[in-house]
């Protein structure tokens, strides 16, 4: 996995599709939410985001036993945070799966799309498209505006290596 | 994770600390599973120290509770707090299980 900072208000991180390259994951992206003073549940919730989707392009995005590349970038922005997810496996979008059921019959509970449920409960934002190969999931969390000095949206100012 | 056992009068308690999520939730079963297989019929979850929970924690706690139920036994939960309480109620898994605000109503309900 590779960690670059080179934007104080971005985090541009590469891991492999391995479950185990999660810890060091969360490690990097709770140092620079606790660096840019979000507030636990804009922490949780990108915590959400990552786990969910991660997990379900590790599990289902690949026939193959190759290592690839996901990309993930936060962006810390003047009231909000942005999690971009990018990788080459199978054309998935989220937001065109099925509600999951949600009935209080244990028994009779089907459990699949639980964890897409919750991250689309739990963001403010979502976007998907397919290009050139590849998956491309943008999510928004609002934060409380007067947590880091108002500036300039930059959404589109940079980019992290390699992107 | 944190996990904690502690065998009380009529049931075992366990208390959770911190992340569950799909790396640590299987530390979790093993732990549930050992409560199940020595017989305990009350297994209490105390999730007040919970920082963050995700699909693969709910399923977690899912399978646990098809375990004991399969031996006769129940499961309840306490102290659901903040974000953790949201995902629960979210997912529609408060409504699955018995819950209670505090650690000595779910043991006392037996």
């Amino acid at each position: 996995m590779t960690t670059t900072p080179p934007d104080p208000g971005r985090l541009c991180i590469t891991m492999c599709n391995a479950l185990n390259e999660l810890p060091r994951l969360n490690q990097s992206v709770q140092s620079f939410l606790q660096q840019h003073e979000a507030p636990p549940p804009a922490v949780f919730a990108a915590n959400l985001a990552l786990e969910e989707m991660i997990t379900n392009i590790i599990k289902y995005g690949y026939d193959d036993s190759l290592s690839h590349d996901i990309r993930i970038t936060l962006t810390r922005e003047p009231g909000r945070l942005t999690v971009r997810i990018e990788d080459d496996g199978h054309e998935f979008n989220p937001l065109s799966q099925p509600p999951p059921d949600t009935s209080p019959q244990i028994e009779k509970r089907k459990i699949g799309g639980l964890g897409i449920h919750l991250v689309r409960r739990t963001v403010d934002a979502m976007w998907y498209r397919r290009r050139e190969g590849r998956n491309l999931l943008e999510m928004i969390i609002r934060l409380p505006s007067d947590t880091e000095p108002a500036a300039p949206s930059t959404s589109n100012a940079g980019s992290c290596p390699g992107t | 994770m944190e996990i904690v056992s502690m065998k009380k009068e009529n049931a075992m308690l366990i208390r959770l600390k911190g992340r569950m999520d799909v790396v640590t939730s299987p530390a979790f079963e093993q732990a549930c599973d050992k409560v199940i297989l020595g017989g305990d019929k009350l297994l209490v979850l105390d999730l007040g120290g919970l920082e963050y929970i995700s699909s693969a924690g709910l399923r977690s706690i899912l399978g646990v509770d098809k375990k004991i139920k399969a031996q006769g036994g129940k499961l309840a939960l306490c102290n659901l707090m903040g974000m953790v309480k949201e995902v629960f109620h979210v997912s529609g898994f408060a409504e699955m299980f018995p819950t209670f605000d505090t650690v000595e109503a779910a043991l006392g309900s037996t």
